[in-house]
């Protein structure tokens, strides 16, 4: 029952759901849903619906309404309106016959000629709307009126010439009836200039321009965009996709009878706002037209297949339409506040109570006095020293939370000063051979910073995973690294879900939304080692050079991964049930590593922990600084040997100078202390530690690689990457 | 929707409670005065209640002993009495002496050399065992609360956690200690108690219910002076300009609220958790690194956010006659004086005592 309910959080449904509303592909959601029914209805209640030859019939009537859909969403998109594409098609719809049938043009003339009567209209429409200023509801009605009253007069005019005439080409009758693979050549068409359309739209440099005059021409305007020739290249397309309908719409019935194009525009209108096309201007993409388009067609169609009366059908359109549109604005008002109800997403982890942590108590973990007396470098001189690193010059280096690498100098710490200013958030560092800084930064990805102050980037993303909807390429929290012999550098990317500033909800979920990921400097990739991770936080690289020992803080774990070796690619835990959150690892001058417990466990939040449901009421009904979270205040730090075996602890009783403990730094007999919310960095003198040894030299120094420690040792568990 | 419901409260249930937390705000607001207040003599380890006789001695509950202190600042202390189980609420009455509440066993009066003169346990047939404030009139009656039939009052937390019907009770008795009766039951944990200015009536304080009732001396129906206070009320006193001093022992924090309507969750950390490791309110003693953090608490830049949610909190209010803070007396979340349980007022000053830091300070008072 519990591996159920287990395995149910861990792969919650709302975790997809979560993700899937974050996209953006995802706000058309309901009209598409919409089409959908629609179709389905109509294969139930219509027989033989879904038939080839009816489909076909289907495809072959749709396109003409649809691109005129298409040039209203255009319109509407650049922030107008345009009332006149009814009548631009009707008016294409004669000239197409008429300049073949009457002028007896041949049909590529025809067809320029069409569209560049759509252009002039489109022309008239934006040089009044772009350069005079007028208003676009007034000034298409104006043009839609004038033309559908030239358009009565001139088919009266030419009716009995035009009903007479016919047209002997193979093409025109390709183009009124024919097939591409069985589908009817003005239905690929659509596809093609929709797909076109949609291009031009979202990654043509005009057709963004479009999109930013109609979300705000003050704003446009204000980004350098040439606001007019904008509006009016909107409604000149606008107009020539009109144009093209009536051309293949002349194409298919070879005639232009009274009632062509009536009332087309008020479908159009329909269509877009069906598609969630915001009137406002600037929300929308050409898809969503055409769904709204499919939606409209399908439903008349539907209708007068069934027999319904032409009133009744109006009326039954109206109806869903509206139910639809209200509905349709509820959701994309408040996508995002589902998204916020229900993107937090509890996982179960069941915790035993870990070793006691009772002063006098016994245990390696016992409160004790020995980092009471720590003295204090750069109080109130450094803001956030999560990580701090020395270089062989006995330098201090160090993070702070503007985004800065601060250096203190040798010998006493006095002097401060900005080492790089590199921006994000920099967490854990480390000196390569060339002693450059590479350093972590949270929401940038991987960086390094010369001897001579120069910044490069390392990295920023690596491989994405495939079965995800949201898109983990980008390095999202990196926190800790290290730099094999080899090169390589390892590094925690702590969560792909949560920014820095939200680590509290990342704790509340527990679930493996971090990686460990890997830097090859010989082939520049990035390459994801391990997934799922529940918060990987500090990385070392063993003594022996042949493992990655990190930490999940949230499972309160430490892993070992072998990277050379004759175990390879094995994973193990080699402590478990820490009775604090591990952070930082970092290696010790007796062949042993440093580890940071940046909280303790408390009963009550391992409660919470065994309680997803808890949790996810918690998050919902009381406010983030109210929430529970693990007791970063208290911490300690705890040296650990290559068995996982906890040796020893160092305490500041009640985090008096050092809550947040999040790193320590060993080097030449002094233990350094950071902590990712303090003001100052602590040392405290290791009595009998070698009075010689630095980190650098541990890595890249002469001695080092002399088979260390031991060279295997014996794996605890399992593996179990993540809750 | 909520608001037409909240009307239909106010008008058909006007001492309903009501359950959004106030934000700390007009008397209420915000200061450091009792943080800054002038401590009197060393630590007293959980220190309860305090009294004045008339002789201006003071009186002071703390563990297991009485001790009497001495003017002017009280740090000569010496034991009067002790006892097998811990004092809590003190009372002075011409007629009957020194009283003193005694958990799990009633109330008794102490005579000036220490000894038990006399006990109040079980007022019809039912025993006293959470006695949490005793009042006396003018004219000798003993007024008493008994907080809960559950819980002995060291067990205030499981009793807030427990969440069971409310038991507590209001007696009456003679200055003699006899002729016990019952003025108001079901109460939720009564925790003060006070004989109004006029000897007419007496206001109650329930800690639960977050709320000041006004009961009839004669028993009767009572009248919700205040509902809904920020803190949980605790002992309550006369002040010299009309008016009452209310000590409010922690506040409420939307956690704690929100763990009081999780079931399951609370039943489980009562079971599983140690007490002083729980989510919810204390007084500020016994610190533990392992106890529940929240977010806002995290230490910035090493310092403690005063208006962090607080799992422990010092207040004292000043009410009006009508049961309206005039002003408080505050150490916030970061401050040294947490979990005030008691404040009396005399000769121009008023002492507080903090039993979570077992400090006892004096208050100014201004006309």
């Amino acid at each position: 029952m519990n591996a159920l309910r287990r395995l149910w959080y861990r792969y919650s449904p709302q975790l997809i759901i979560g993700e899937l509303l974050e996209k953006r592909w995802m706000e058309p959601i309901v009209p598409f849903t919409l089409m959908l029914l629609v179709f389905a209805a109509f294969i139930v209640t219509i027989p033989s619906y879904a038939s080839i030859v009816q489909l076909q019939q289907l495809m072959r009537s749709f396109p003409e309404q649809a691109f005129v859909a298409m040039a209203m969403a255009l319109s509407i998109l650049s922030g107008g309106i345009d009332l006149s594409v009814g009548a631009v098609f009707a008016m294409a719809d004669f000239l197409t016959l008429y300049f073949l049938q009457v002028q007896d043009w041949p049909l590529p003339l025809t067809i320029v000629a069409v569209l560049a009567w759509g252009a002039l209209i489109g022309a008239v429409n934006g040089g009044l709307i772009a350069y005079a200023k007028t208003r676009p509801f007034l000034t298409t009605m104006v043009v839609l009126i004038i033309l559908r009253a030239a358009y009565n007069k001139i088919t009266g005019v030419y009716a009995a010439e035009l009903a007479g005439a016919s047209v002997d080409s193979a093409a025109w009758d390709f183009l009124g009836a024919g097939f591409v693979f069985g589908i009817p050549i003005n239905m690929v068409c659509l596809i093609v200039i929709g797909a076109i359309a949609h291009l031009y739209l979202t990654r043509i440099r005009s057709g963004v321009h479009i999109m930013a005059v109609g979300s705000s021409r003050k704003a446009a305007r204000h980004a350098g965009i040439n606001v007019q020739r904008s509006l009016f290249l909107a409604y000149v397309l606008a107009g020539m996709l009109s144009a093209l309908a009536g051309l293949l719409y002349a194409a298919r019935q070879n005639s232009a009878g009274t009632d062509t194009g009536v009332g087309w525009e008020v479908n159009a209108l329909a269509a877009a706002v069906l598609g969630g096309i915001s009137l406002a201007g600037g929300r929308g993409t050409i898809s969503r037209a055409l769904m709204g388009a499919a939606i409209i067609f399908l439903l008349i169609n539907g209708l007068v297949q069934l027999g319904t009366h032409g009133s009744l059908t109006s009326a039954a359109i109206g109806a869903i339409l509206l139910a639809a549109v209200a509905f349709n604005v509820k959701f994309v008002k408040n996508k995002g506040k589902i998204l916020q109800k229900i993107y937090v997403s509890p996982s179960l982890v069941e915790f035993s109570p870990p070793a006691s942590i009772e002063r006098g108590g016994g245990t390696v973990f016992a409160e004790n006095d020995r980092l009471k007396d720590s003295e204090a470098i750069a109080l109130d001189k450094i803001e956030g020293p999560e990580d701090i690193i020395l270089d062989r010059s006995d330098n201090l280096y160090t993070v702070n939370r503007n985004g800065s690498i601060i250096r203190f100098l040798a010998p006493n710490y006095e002097k401060r000063e900005e080492f790089a200013r590199i921006g994000g958030r920099p967490l854990g560092m480390a000196i390569d051979r060339d002693e450059s800084i590479i350093v972590c930064v949270a929401g940038m990805g991987v960086y390094g910073v010369r001897q001579d102050r120069t910044i490069f980037k390392v990295t920023d993303e690596t491989n994405r995973t495939w079965y995800r909807f949201k898109d983990d390429s980008r390095l999202w929290l990196a926190d800790d690294l290290d730099i094999a012999a080899d090169g390589k550098i390892y590094f925690s990317d702590a969560t792909t879900r949560y920014d820095l500033s939200e680590w509290a909800l990342d704790g509340f979920e527990g679930r493996g939304n971090g990686r460990l990921v890997c830097y090859d400097p010989a082939t520049k990739t990035t390459r994801t080692v391990l997934a799922n991770l529940a918060f990987p936080n500090g990385v070392c690289i063993s003594h022996d050079g042949q493992a990655v020992l990190w930490v999940s803080t949230w499972l309160c774990r430490i892993y070992r991964y072998w990277i050379a070796g004759p175990q390879t690619g094995k994973l193990e835990i080699i402590a478990d049930n820490l009775p604090g959150y591990p952070d930082n690892i970092n290696r010790a001058s007796d062949g042993n590593y440093w580890l940071a417990l940046v909280g303790l466990r408390s009963p009550v939040y391992d409660i919470a922990m065994a309680d997803p449901s808890f949790r996810t009421r918690m998050v919902k009904q009381i406010p983030p600084d109210e929430w529970l979270c693990p007791g970063i205040n208290f911490g300690c730090v705890v040296k650990f040997d290559d068995n996982g075996e906890v040796l020893e602890s160092l305490w500041d009783p009640g985090g008096v100078s050092h809550p947040t403990i999040t790193s320590m730094r060993e080097h030449k007999g002094y233990l350094y202390i950071g902590g990712l919310e303090n003001n100052r960095i602590g040392r405290v003198p290791l009595p009998g530690a070698d009075k010689s040894w630095t980190g650098w030299d541990s890595y890249w120094g002469d001695k080092t690689k002399k088979g260390a420690a031991s060279a295997v040792a014996h794996a605890r568990a399992d593996h179990v990457v993540s809750a | 929707m909520s608001l037409a419901r909240d009307i239909v409260d106010r008008i058909f249930f006007p001492d309903r409670d009501v359950h959004a937390i106030p934000v700390l705000d007009g008397g209420f607001s915000p200061n450091e005065r009792l943080e800054r207040a002038p401590v009197l003599g060393d630590t007293l380890k959980s220190a309860d209640a305090l009294v004045f006789d008339d002789r201006g001695v003071l009186y002071v509950s703390a563990g297991l002993q009485i001790l009497a202190c001495a003017a002017p600042d009280f740090s000569e202390r010496k034991v009067l009495a002790e006892f097998d189980a811990n004092v809590g609420a003190l009372a002075w009455s011409a007629h009957t002496g020194l009283l003193a509440c005694v958990s799990g066993r009633g109330v008794c009066a102490v005579d000036a050399d220490g000894a038990v003169a006399g006990w109040l346990e079980q007022p019809d047939g039912d025993p006293v065992r959470c006695p949490t404030a005793v009042a006396c009139a003018v004219e000798g009656t003993i007024y008493l609360t008994d907080g809960s039939r559950h819980n002995p009052f060291e067990q205030w937390q499981a009793d807030l956690m427990q969440k069971r019907p409310p038991s507590g009770r209001v007696i009456a008795c003679g200055a003699d200690l006899r002729g016990a009766c019952v003025l108001a039951d079901n109460l939720d944990w009564p925790a003060g108690i006070v004989v109004t200015h006029d000897e007419r009536s007496l206001y109650v304080v329930e800690s639960w219910a977050h709320r000041l009732s006004k009961f009839d001396c004669a028993g009767g129906k009572p009248r919700v002076a205040v509902k809904n206070f920020a803190g949980y009320p605790s002992r309550i006193s006369r002040a010299s300009d009309g008016g009452y001093w209310l000590a409010l022992f922690a506040l409420r924090t939307q956690l704690t609220e929100f763990i009081l309507r999780e079931h399951e969750f609370r039943a489980r950390m009562m079971n599983e958790v140690p007490q002083h490791l729980w989510a919810g309110p204390s007084l500020g003693d016994g610190f533990d690194p392992r106890e529940p953090t929240q977010i806002g608490r995290i230490k910035k830049l090493g310092i403690q956010k005063p208006w962090a949610p607080p799992r422990s909190y010092g207040l004292v209010a000043r009410l009006d006659a009508l049961g309206n803070a005039v002003e408080s007396f505050h150490s916030r979340a970061s401050g040294r004086f947490h979990g005030v349980t008691c404040v009396v007022e005399r000769d121009g000053r008023a002492l507080a005592v903090s039993k979570g830091h077992g400090k006892i300070a004096a208050l100014p008072v201004d006309g």
